[in-house]
């Protein structure tokens, strides 16, 4: 693929043609300009989560003076436990669906908003929109919305659909799809941007192209768009992972985790663990275990990413 | 060319009533914080007998989110500066240079995306006590940018990969050195990227609620979250005023957006090529 | 001006030791509602008898907000001079676990240390002859009501809970609701049935707590405690509650109680100021939830609210003064009035109440008849949200009272 930056720019050759390889540079930045970088990031995340990922393996309730050296017995209590294996469930189920739902949401949004529509821009802003929006206010609208004696319901018992009623962030079943719904509804404008800049990049030719060959608009989305739209859903599908996995504020305010651990995840069992019951060690030995989770996923993610762009090279 | 002009008039309309269904949160939210406080907890499909704006003059005085937006403002655009200055300087190094090194930093950015900043606080705030950074902007500003920093590098680096490197090149052979090169050359190239990590992290900064509250208790220098959350009450909250400030808050955002609306989508797009 | 000034002083000095304490002292809370009025109006009503000191507060976001920031700051070494904690060590800001860390000030020594908490108790302040904070008044759990909502519907209190559940049934014909709650709060579900379990349990053995601790019963081999458990079922199955209780926060439940839509609402007396500030014309009363029978019934009152001295304090005669002052300065009395808790004095001879807990008053003299909060006592803040939680899934069906009193032998054995 072309970098559309590089056209920018008048009078300069295109770096693709004459060479294969562009020469490196005759002067490189020092290293100092990385100094900065490399000590905000060593002290601030580094030096601090194993300062304190080390009470992982320790039997801290986060008050004592000293902490007891116990092993692996965190993880050990950690696989023997039920909470903790619904968390690590939901963490994976919630995290599924805000990666499908708010990326196809988010494709369907691009794709109906990358064209010459006149107020194309307005709507942009209407469905990213929730993005802007804080954590804390989220919660208590939706609170609002999900309440029993609130609009969802009463719209239900207008529309004559009483039956339907429900308490919806405490009914086992829907509590969970309530807070999917609160996601897609805040995510997908961020999914939205991010596929309408790739669909940016594509050149309005190609498209055309394929419906002068008499393309349906499905074939032109599946033959012609998702492909060239590749890099750009992998961006929004990284973001999208790390963040799903790690899913703490909607859940918190809306259902605290309940009813009766019905979406609790890991990262709420991290924060309950560690600040409501005082068993720190427990609650960063999970935190431990979210982190190699998330980062395993990002890795596994990239390099699937890197071998498809290799083979459609 | 009628159909097609049709066709797409269809599609404005159903894209208009979606976004309805996405607005209802906000159009409940203006609803409440405009209802007088004696109607507060009539029917919540009820509207309003009258608009009474007395939340958002209330909220604004007695949440002091005058100082709140200001705090708001010097906390997001402080971090948002040290973060691209840090992250573009640094990115550049490491997209320039090759060996080992190159690698291993890297690779230290790219861990420190995914490490759960929550194991630190308590060593962090340690560490600010001493240095005397409690309760200040720095304090809570450095925080932020050591927070978001290895992500910005990771779509900084990404960018610059993809970047030419002729425009320096031809730059050096007329002579300038690497820091005016950098200054005047690549990092205007940059500008898409500089859009996308802006806006990622100006919004993250912008919204956080628990690092102001923890690093800038007690000092007046609380940002605009942490003063919707005063309206917050244990038996009894004031909902009217808790939206209002969620509303006023909301405003700067927004506006950020619209104005960004074209850099942002160019910048993810640049971002999307690494 | 200036000659006022030193006049002022001067007759100050010699009307009060008070000018012996001076310098700064930093004292953190949660807040109520916006900040947090009673504190500041007992922070004030200290500078102005200790003129030389002056007392910055802090109020933090009720909920999740204060704790973690109380903990960060003591960890931090940022301790502030004077917090905000809770009688015993079944909550998340309770004193004892803060006094065992080395990060509280030993009161014993005070002048007003063996008299200032009633014996009944003591364990919650008390820990190897070291006091660990001076209350700021007595809380009782008593179900707030709507006095007018009561005429209106044309029934009477219940004595016991068999007439409690008829009530329920007789209100819900009517449209109403006995009782609001906050289901899906497990502070606000678990103080009902730990309210139910003050009737039931500790009605029937007032020492269960310590055998609990002594491991010499369990909460699931216990009877009693299947009986309270089965009666919040009764309660929910007889239509006590709002509808949609199970998925009620605070911000539904308060709302639901102040607006009329349900009689009464279980509470610490303290919120009875935050719902009238939902509703000004609110007319409240209170009675002592019922027990199985009427002779059984047990009312909650405990030193809950207190404030503790930090151990490291940079100025700590002038922090052990703002303590007498809660004590013996009239401090106490104060904060109670504004927040609508009762002194210890109040307490203790169930006169000069606020009119709306007159209807209390009979069983707040029956001094056997009265025990701490049941959880305050519990070995870590685990066992109380297991049994909030708990409560929503009883609400919701997921959960039988068996499977629930197992969780909290759990809970409570935890390591």
């Amino acid at each position: 693929m072309t970098s559309h930056h590089s056209r920018n720019i008048p009078g300069v050759a295109h770096p693709a043609t004459g060479r294969k390889r562009p020469n490196p540079p005759r002067h490189v930045p020092p290293w100092a300009w990385a100094v900065p970088a490399v000590v905000l990031v060593f002290l601030a995340r580094y030096v601090a989560a194993v300062a304190g990922g080390w009470y992982a393996f320790t039997d801290w309730n986060g008050l004592t003076p000293t902490a007891t050296f116990t092993g692996l017995e965190n993880f050990r209590q950690i696989f023997t436990d039920q909470g903790a294996r619904t968390a690590l469930l939901n963490t994976v189920k919630f995290a599924a669906c805000f990666v499908v739902l708010t990326n196809l949401v988010g494709l369907f949004l691009a794709v109906a908003l990358n064209q010459h529509l006149r107020t194309r821009y307005l709507l942009r802003t209407a469905f990213f929109a929730p993005v802007v929006m804080s954590q804390l206010a989220t919660a208590f609208i939706w609170r609002f919305l999900f309440d029993y004696s609130g609009p969802i319901n009463g719209a239900l018992d207008v529309l004559g659909l009483g039956a339907l009623k429900k308490t919806w962030l405490a009914n086992p079943t829907w509590s969970f799809w309530a807070v999917v719904v609160v996601l897609v509804w805040q995510f997908s404008g961020l999914a939205m941007v991010i596929l309408l800049a790739g669909l940016q990049g594509i050149p309005q030719e190609v498209e055309e192209a394929a419906e002068i060959d008499g393309a349906s608009s499905w074939q032109r989305l599946v033959r012609v768009t998702l492909p060239l739209l590749a890099p750009a859903l992998a961006i929004s599908i990284q973001l999208s992972v790390i963040s799903g996995l790690a899913i703490f504020d909607q859940v918190m305010a809306l259902t605290n985790g309940g009813p009766l651990g019905a979406t609790e995840t890991l990262a709420t069992q991290v924060y309950k663990q560690t600040f409501v019951f005082g068993r720190y060690g427990y609650g960063t030995a999970l935190a431990l275990l979210l982190t190699v989770l998330i980062a395993a996923a990002a890795i596994i993610q990239q390099l699937t990413t890197r071998a498809a762009e290799r083979r459609n090279a | 060319m009628r159909s097609r002009k049709n066709r797409l008039l269809t599609r404005e309309i159903g894209l208009w009533l979606l976004a309805l269904i996405w607005a209802i949160p906000f159009l409940f939210l203006i609803v409440i914080s405009v209802k007088p406080t004696a109607e507060l907890f009539t029917s919540a499909l009820q509207l309003p007998s009258r608009i009474d704006l007395s939340s958002y003059a209330g909220a604004w005085q007695s949440g002091h989110l005058g100082s709140a937006l200001v705090s708001s403002l010097i906390i997001t655009g402080g971090s948002v500066l040290g973060i691209v200055a840090l992250s573009s300087t640094a990115a550049y190094t490491l997209a320039r240079r090759e060996g080992n090194i190159a690698v291993i930093m890297g690779l230290l950015f790219l861990i420190g995306i995914v490490l759960p900043s929550q194991l630190g606080l308590i060593p962090i705030y340690s560490l600010f006590k001493r240095l005397h950074l409690l309760g200040t902007y720095t304090g809570l500003i450095l925080l932020n940018v050591s927070t978001w920093l290895p992500l910005a590098i990771f779509l900084y680096t990404g960018f610059l990969r993809q970047l030419s490197h002729e425009y320096e090149e031809a730059a050096q052979i007329d002579g300038a050195s690497v820091w005016y090169t950098f200054l005047h050359v690549v990092f205007p190239l940059l500008r898409p990227v500089t859009g996308t990590v802006a806006i990622l992290s100006g919004l993250l900064i912008w919204n956080d609620f628990f690092n102001p509250l923890v690093f800038l208790s007690g000092t007046g220098k609380t940002p605009l979250p942490v003063a919707v959350y005063s309206f917050v009450g244990n038996y009894a909250t004031q909902w009217n005023y808790v939206f209002a400030a969620v509303a006023i808050a909301l405003v700067p955002a927004l506006l950020f957006f619209i104005f960004a609306q074209r850099q942002l989508i160019q910048g993810f797009s640049g971002g999307v090529k690494g | 001006m200036k000659r006022t000034l030193a006049l002022l002083s001067l007759t100050a000095l010699l009307s009060s030791p008070a000018l012996a304490q001076s310098g700064e002292l930093r004292l953190i809370a949660q807040a109520s509602e916006q900040g947090n009025p009673s504190m500041q109006a007992l922070v004030d009503a200290f500078m102005k008898k200790y003129p030389n000191v002056k007392v910055r507060t802090e109020f933090f976001p009720i909920g999740t907000g204060y704790p973690q920031v109380l903990r960060t700051q003591l960890q931090g070494g940022n301790a502030p001079d004077l917090f905000y904690v809770t009688a015993g060590s079944g909550g998340l800001v309770s004193v004892l676990p803060f006094l065992d860390a080395g990060y509280v000030a030993d009161l014993s020594k005070r002048p007003w240390a063996k008299t200032v908490i009633p014996t009944a108790s003591r364990g919650l302040y008390w820990k190897n002859n070291q006091l660990a904070a001076v209350p700021l008044g007595m809380t009782p759990i008593a179900a707030v009501y709507n006095v007018d909502l009561l005429g209106q519907l044309g029934v009477s209190l219940p004595k016991t809970m068999p007439e409690l559940l008829k009530t329920c049934g007789v209100i819900r014909s009517k449209g109403k609701s006995m009782f609001s709650l906050a289901g899906a709060n497990p502070q606000n579900g678990g103080l009902l049935a730990a309210t139910l379990a003050e009737n039931y349990v500790l009605g029937s053995d007032p020492q269960w707590n310590a055998k609990r601790t002594a491991g010499k019963v369990t909460f699931a081999g216990t009877p009693s405690w299947k009986k309270a458990l089965q009666a919040l079922l009764d309660m929910k199955n007889a239509g006590c509650f709002i509808p949609g209780v199970e998925g009620a926060d605070l911000p539904q439940a308060a709302p639901a109680m102040a607006s009329g839509q349900a009689l009464a609402f279980v509470i610490p007396t303290g919120a009875i100021s935050a719902l009238k500030s939902i509703n000004p014309k609110l007319n409240l009363g209170a009675f002592v939830l019922p027990g199985p029978t009427a002779a059984s019934t047990v009312l909650a009152v405990s030193p809950t609210d207190a404030i503790a001295v930090s151990k490291n304090s940079k100025n700590l005669p002038a922090a052990l003064a703002f303590a007498d002052f809660i004590a013996t300065g009239g401090g106490s009395e104060l904060y109670t009035k504004v927040t609508g808790d009762i002194s210890t004095r109040q307490a203790a001879t169930g006169q000069n109440l606020p009119p709306e807990l007159s209807g209390i008053a009979t069983a707040l003299r029956n001094k056997s008849r009265i025990a701490p909060l049941i959880q305050i006592e519990w070995s870590n803040p685990q066992v109380y949200t297991t049994l909030g939680e708990g409560v929503q899934g009883l609400l919701t069906g997921q959960l039988t009272v068996d499977a629930l009193l197992a969780r909290l032998d759990a809970a409570w054995n935890r390591k």
